[in-house]
Formats: C-alpha cells, sequence, structure tokens
C-alpha cells in the first residue's frame, strides 16, 4: 500500500547560501499551480535559468497526485538544487520574480520522511545507510518522502536514521496512509548536483 | 449579527521553510504587521525521570565498575584453643557505563534580529536546554519502558539481565538464581500482596535471606485510578465481599507520566540513596557556547554527555508487567 510522507523535509546541517535576490521563479505567463510552491519544497534552477518546483520538469510539477520520482525530469541531470524559503503564487506574482532560497549542497544534509510508492514499509530497517539512491514519492499535498520501492534510482543518499541521532524516542513520523514513515537523515546523489 | 454558532474546520498545518539558518522568511507570520499580540507557544513539561535514578559523574568516556563480595556468612563458634576461620573475598559481576556527546545548535542572521521587532528569536536558548532536557528525560523513560521483560533494552544490569527479569544470576554459583519480576497480572490487592511477600522472600547473592519492604509504587498514567482506589478503600474494591482491603494506606505511588509500558514498579528505597545502582553518568552538564563563522550569522549550540548505567536492582527494584 502506497505511503506518503505527511512531514516537510528540513534541512538540518550544511545549508547552503540563503539568497532571496539572486535567482527569478519560473512564470510562464500565468497561470497554473503548476508553477507555485509553498515554502520546504524542492526547487530547481531549470534550462531556462529560473526556479521551478523540483516535482516536474520546468512548469510542469504535479501536485495533487501523490508521484514517484526517480529519473524523470528534473531528477534526469544535474542542476542546482533549493529549499523554498516562503510561499510562491505564480499568477498572484503575475510575473517572474526573486525568490528566498537555501541551496542544496552535496554536504548538505536534510530530514525526510520515509514513504513508499508500492508496499514496503516505510520503515528504518528498509533503507540502507550510505549505499543506494532512493527515489522520492510526493504526496497529495507535495510533501517530500524518500521511496523506500526505489532504490535503484539516485537522488536521496540515507546517511543516518533516526534511531540513531534520536535514540530514545523510536518513531517520530506518522505517514499519510499506513505505515510507521521514520524520519531520516539525507543527502542528494552528488552527480545529480551541479 | 453575532455568530455564536460556529462550526469547526481543521486548519492546515503550517509549513516550516526547511532552512538551518533562522531568517526572517521563517517567521513571515509573525512579523507580520498589525497583529496585537504575538507569542511563542512552548510546551514545557515536569521532569520525571531523574527522581529515579542516583546522579553521579565521571570523567571517562566509558567507566567500568567491578563489585566484591564477602563469602560466608555467620560466625563460626570457635573456642579459644581451636585454629580460626578466616573470612574469604571474590570478586562479584561489574558493569560499564558508556557515555554520549549530545549537541545542538542554532543559527540566527543578523537581519532577523534587526527586524525581530515581537521576539520570534528570544528563548532560543531556552529552546535548546529545554531540548536537552527533554532528551534526559526520553532516555530515562527508555530504561523504564524496556525494564520489565523486553525483547532489549538501552542498559543492561550487572549480571547481564533486563531491570526487571527472571532466573537472575547470583556471583555466587552456589545461591542459583533469583528474580525481581512480578508474574504478569492486572493489579489489584492480591498482586501487590503477592509483590510485597516476594520482596520479603528476597535472597543475598549468597542465596540467604534479605528481606526487602516495597516502599512505593511506580505506575503509568493509567494505572492510576485502580491504585488509588486500591490504596484509599478499607474493604477491597475488587469484591463485592466486605472482605477486608490488606493495602489500605500500605504504600505511597508516583505516576510517572513518561512510562508508556505496561508495567509497574516497586520502589524498596529512596532511588535518590546509595543503594540505588541504577544511574544516571553525567560525564558534561549542559553548557552553552556562542561563536560565529561570519560576522553577521550567530550561532549557539547546547552540549552535553551522559551515560546510564545499572548494577544490581536488588536493593530497590522490582517490577512485573499490568494485563
Amino acid at each position: 500500500m502506497a505511503t506518503t510522507a505527511t512531514k516537510q523535509i528540513r534541512i538540518v546541517k550544511n545549508g547552503g547560501p540563503i539568497t532571496s535576490d539572486v535567482y527569478m521563479a519560473y512564470y510562464s505567463a500565468g497561470t497554473a499551480a503548476t508553477e507555485d510552491w509553498y515554502k520546504g519544497d524542492i526547487l530547481h534552477l531549470s534550462a531556462t535559468g529560473k526556479l521551478a518546483r523540483a516535482d516536474g520538469a520546468e512548469g510542469s510539477g504535479v501536485y495533487g497526485t501523490a508521484t514517484a520520482l526517480d529519473n524523470d525530469a528534473p531528477w534526469d541531470a544535474a542542476h542546482k538544487w533549493f529549499i523554498a524559503l516562503s510561499d510562491h503564487d505564480s499568477s498572484a506574482e503575475g510575473k517572474s520574480v526573486y525568490v528566498p532560497v537555501q541551496e542544496i549542497t552535496a554536504d548538505t544534509v536534510f530530514e525526510i520522511q520515509l514513504a513508499a510508492s508500492s508496499t514496503t514499509a516505510p520503515t528504518q530497517a528498509n533503507v540502507l545507510l550510505g549505499v543506494d539512491g532512493y527515489g522520492a514519492y510526493t504526496s497529495t499535498t507535495g510533501v517530500w518522502g524518500l521511496d523506500v520501492d526505489d532504490a535503484s534510482n539516485g537522488m536521496f543518499v540515507v546517511v543516518a536514521k533516526s534511531s540513531d541521532y534520536s535514540p530514545f524516542i523510536a518513531e517520530t513520523g506518522v505517514a499519510g496512509t499506513a505505515g510507521s514513515g521514520s524520519m531520516v537523515y539525507a543527502k542528494l546523489v552528488g552527480n545529480i548536483i551541479l | 449579527m453575532a455568530d455564536f454558532n460556529k462550526t469547526a474546520s481543521a486548519k492546515s498545518a503550517i509549513r516550516a521553510s526547511g532552512s538551518d539558518i533562522h531568517t526572517s522568511e521563517n517567521f513571515k507570520l509573525a512579523l507580520a504587521r498589525g497583529l496585537d499580540m504575538v507569542w511563542k507557544r512552548d510546551f514545557e513539561t515536569p521532569k520525571q525521570g531523574m527522581n529515579l535514578l542516583f546522579e553521579d559523574s565521571i570523567k571517562q568516556e566509558t567507566a567500568s565498575y567491578q563489585t566484591f563480595r564477602t563469602l560466608g556468612g555467620v560466625t563460626p563458634q570457635n573456642r579459644d584453643a581451636d585454629e580460626m576461620e578466616f573470612i574469604t573475598r571474590a570478586d562479584g559481576f561489574g558493569f560499564t557505563v558508556k557515555t554520549y556527546n549530545f549537541r545542538q545548535a542554532i543559527a540566527i542572521e543578523r537581519t532577523l534580529e534587526e527586524v525581530d521587532d515581537v521576539g520570534v528569536i528570544r528563548g532560543l536558548q531556552a529552546d535548546l536546554a529545554e531540548n536537552g532536557k527533554m532528551t534526559i528525560e526520553y532516555a530515562i523513560a527508555d530504561m523504564f519502558n524496556r525494564g520489565v521483560n523486553p525483547s532489549n533494552a538501552p542498559v543492561l544490569a550487572d549480571d547481564g539481565m533486563y531491570l526487571i527479569d527472571t532466573d537472575r544470576p547470583n556471583a555466587n554459583p552456589a545461591a542459583g538464581t533469583w528474580s525481581n519480576q512480578e508474574t504478569a497480572s492486572a493489579i489489584t490487592p492480591t498482586s501487590l500482596w503477592t509483590a510485597q511477600l516476594n520482596a520479603r522472600q528476597m535472597t543475598d547473592e549468597n542465596g540467604r535471606l534479605y528481606p526487602q519492604y516495597i516502599k512505593k509504587l511506580v505506575i503509568r498514567p493509567d494505572d492510576e485510578k485502580t491504585v488509588q482506589e486500591i490504596l484509599n478503600s478499607q474493604l477491597d474494591p475488587t469484591n463485592a465481599m466486605n472482605t477486608t482491603n490488606t493495602m489500605y494506606k500500605k504504600f505511597e505511588y508516583i505516576v510517572y507520566d513518561y512510562l508508556t509500558d505496561a508495567c509497574i514498579y516497586y520502589l524498596m528505597d529512596d532511588p535518590k540513596s546509595e543503594k540505588n545502582e541504577a544511574r544516571f553518568y553525567w560525564r558534561v552538564r549542559p553548557g552553552f557556547e556562542t561563536w560565529k563563522e561570519q560576522p553577521d550569522v550567530t550561532n549557539q549550540r547546547v552540549r552535553f554527555a551522559f551515560g546510564l548505567g545499572l548494577g544490581c536492582p536488588r536493593k530497590m527494584f522490582r517490577g512485573g508487567e499490568v494485563s
């Protein structure tokens, strides 16, 4: 049974530079919620040099459905990656505007909840430290989870489990549908970082 | 028109920014103009676990403790001209305490300090301290929640067994085994009576009678009503036969809010006395440090190190599962 994440990504250490007047949001004459994001979402610097949500190619994010991401665009190529520091409403802005972001570098460690696009239980026992590149599974509300059912596509590498960094509290996450949805520390896989 | 018939509708959770540095974007709502009042919602809770452990301090990261014991136990009849018998001693069980480091930090961008006119960054040091206290609270709670017949536990006693366990070895092999675990049971006057009886019939590590007396019960909140009824009823509250309640005002009890495992502990002495070999070892008490990696980001961290150790629970703890 698929299980989505309910807790957002947060950078816990080695976050990159914080900027609010360097990168502009992608804008395509205005429409869609596919260009909006909420703070805490992962963004990427697209081929047009604009920031766009990372759950789809520039301007085609897929809020509203639970989505398994692996080597799909934009994760099929190296990019600069960011965490959004504030919500962004593309149609309200009506143009491409500067947005506050923090860069995710190769050293950046963030906490992410385990999710499952298929049937594996989203527990710490089902992920390996520092070995596989896991895919992502985003929820209907755009919360990012590390997909325990996809260990073959290089997005996230687990660097610590909450049983290590928070040893006295067994599980901290409660996933969207079923399972425990444990938390882990992860980095982005190095070869997708520009 | 006054609206006195409001319908409940849950708000969506507030998203966090996800950044590891506090910036003004983190607090966009609180820093907005025109608010009448802004405050940080705290959840400070009373700390309870430390009351059950003896506090000690060590310098080493890993410290080993060893006990020794006297063989024999009574003085032999021996006339003056006979040859004297001498007491002999032997090693007892030992145990090792490992301490662990704990650190956490905050980082604040100077711009936030400048624009913060409502105090969103006030009390961050208190937050660090509170996190430290909760770490200790959960560490101790973990010891007791996985203390009665668990499948694994954060600390083992010096005899290699869990805090509450059966078939415990004695250092003197001739003494056989002993137990400080009661049979799983609902809490009743009878179960408390049996626990008291078993405490009185305990043996020392040479297998000789070593009577102990239950002083206090440590219970989870779920059992408070039951225990309160048992300890405050002159007649047995578990039946309708008007029989005497032998447990009437027999013990004091402590409700341990962080005890979530279905179990009860029996304290046989003051946990703050030397008799308590369940110990909390400080290596470094919580300390704060402020530093800057660059002029306009202020960092502050809390750091402390502690470990938990357990010698022999014989003088202090008995317990059992609550069914």
